[in-house]
């Protein structure tokens, strides 16, 4: 119905157009035709009414799709310049490309992660080794360093100190009454066999290789000669030692029987210098 | 002119109203669909607007119409695995493109007819 009432309007409108023109025709013609004028403008504004109410009708609904379509495209624009700038203007397609794409560097990048991962672990396991290797060995080397006289030590034992003799007893010649060589060596074994763990003579450290022997009126020790008086220094247990030295019919009682002022401290914080000579061996050669 | 200012308030309406509504970005592909139905439907009124067949019922029927037979097109695809909305795209560009051409063609007949209706006055004169 509305169609064709829709199609009636629109030849209607045409037909004005046509009375409209005629009348402009007519117009131009002489003015005797006056009443037929006015009758012909009443119908044109009748139908002009008419007209008007269809075309507001017809404008309100074109107006309604019109809202329709504007609202929808502003909505989009809104939409679509809201988004990020990465998703904008990508169709889904193409993003899930995109995702696909960062998921396989994704992947990429966390094996290359796992790797590094094992070989940090790796590095970690062998340092932890390593460091545990090189302990021992420090602990064994600084042991042996001790051991062979090549640290500075401190620790408890005794001081002795060895005068010669001022006065020589009646009975005996000048000779009997200094320090020998063989004096300090008897007492140096007399330590080691008390238990000294490190003894020196004089600031010379006693080693595997010290030679304790008279060259004239001084003793040679570690190529260093020295003189009276004696300071021997010892490290150990205190009171053994001193016990072992100070014991009847001992060494010191029988040096102070020829005369030699002999003095046994016990010193609870005794240091004794590193041996600092040359320790390299020549000749011998270490079996594997 | 009355006609004009009602569709022009009826727009300025909508434009505002629009501006203010976010769509969430899944659904910008079925807007965009019917968009183009939108728009086809307005050149399709234009042309048989010069062709003075213009119908508003057609009109209004097609305009929506075609926006939601668009916008189910997408959904059908979306769940087919199958871009199906392009068939509509194509449609709806291709007959855009008809209607505009129809449009062009009425308008240039009118501007030759009324220009060999100004030499024929002039010939009169």
């Amino acid at each position: 119905m509305a169609k064709k009432s829709e199609k009636t309007s629109t030849e209607k409108s045409t037909k004005t157009t046509k009375v409209t023109k005629k009348i402009d025709v007519t117009s131009i013609e002489p003015i005797d035709k006056d009443a037929k004028k006015e009758e012909v403008v009443q119908t044109k504004s009748q139908e002009k009414v008419r007209i008007d109410a269809k075309k507001i009708r017809t404008y309100i609904l074109l107006g309604i799709a019109a809202f329709a379509f504007t609202l929808i495209i502003s909505a989009q624009l809104n939409t679509v310049s809201n988004t990020d700038i990465i998703a904008e203007g990508m169709r889904e397609a193409e993003l899930l490309s995109e995702l696909a794409k960062y998921k396989e560097q994704l992947e990429n990048l966390q094996e290359d992660y796992e790797d590094s991962k094992e070989i940090v672990e790796e590095y970690k396991s062998n340092a932890s080794t390593n460091d545990a290797l090189i302990a021992s060995m420090t602990a064994e080397l600084n042991a042996a360093s001790a051991l062979a006289g090549l640290v500075n030590l401190k620790g408890e034992g005794v001081v002795i100190t060895l005068y010669d003799s001022t006065t020589t007893a009646s009975d005996l010649s000048i000779e009997a009454g200094l320090v020998h060589d063989t004096d300090l060596v008897a007492m140096v074994t007399e330590l080691k066999a008390a238990g000294a763990e490190a003894i020196s003579i004089n600031g010379q450290r006693i080693i595997a290789t010290t030679p304790i022997r008279c060259v004239g009126p001084t003793i040679q020790i570690n190529s260093v000669k020295v003189a009276a008086p004696y300071y021997i220094k010892a490290i150990g247990n205190a009171q053994y030692l001193e016990s072992a030295l100070n014991i009847r019919g001992g060494i010191v009682s029988s040096l102070r029987s020829y005369g030699i002022t002999i003095e046994v401290t016990r010193q609870s914080d005794i240091e004794i210098e590193k041996y600092d000579g040359s320790y390299k061996l020549r000749v011998a050669q270490v079996v594997k | 002119m009355i006609g004009t200012l009602i569709v022009i308030v009826f727009v300025i309406i909508g434009y505002v109203l629009g501006s203010d509504i976010v769509v969430p970005y899944a659904f910008t592909e079925y807007i965009a669909v019917a968009i183009l139905a939108f728009l086809d439907s307005l050149f399709g009124a234009a042309a048989a607007n010069s062709q003075k067949k213009f119908s508003i019922v057609i009109f209004i029927t097609g305009f929506f119409g075609n926006a939601i037979i668009a916008i189910f097109l997408v959904y059908l695809g979306q769940k087919l695995n199958m871009d199906i909305y392009l068939a509509a795209v194509i449609v709806f560009s291709s007959r855009l493109f008809n209607n505009f051409s129809i449009v062009r063609r009425s308008i240039i007949e009118d501007i030759e007819n009324k220009r060999k209706e100004k030499k024929k006055t002039k010939i009169v004169k």
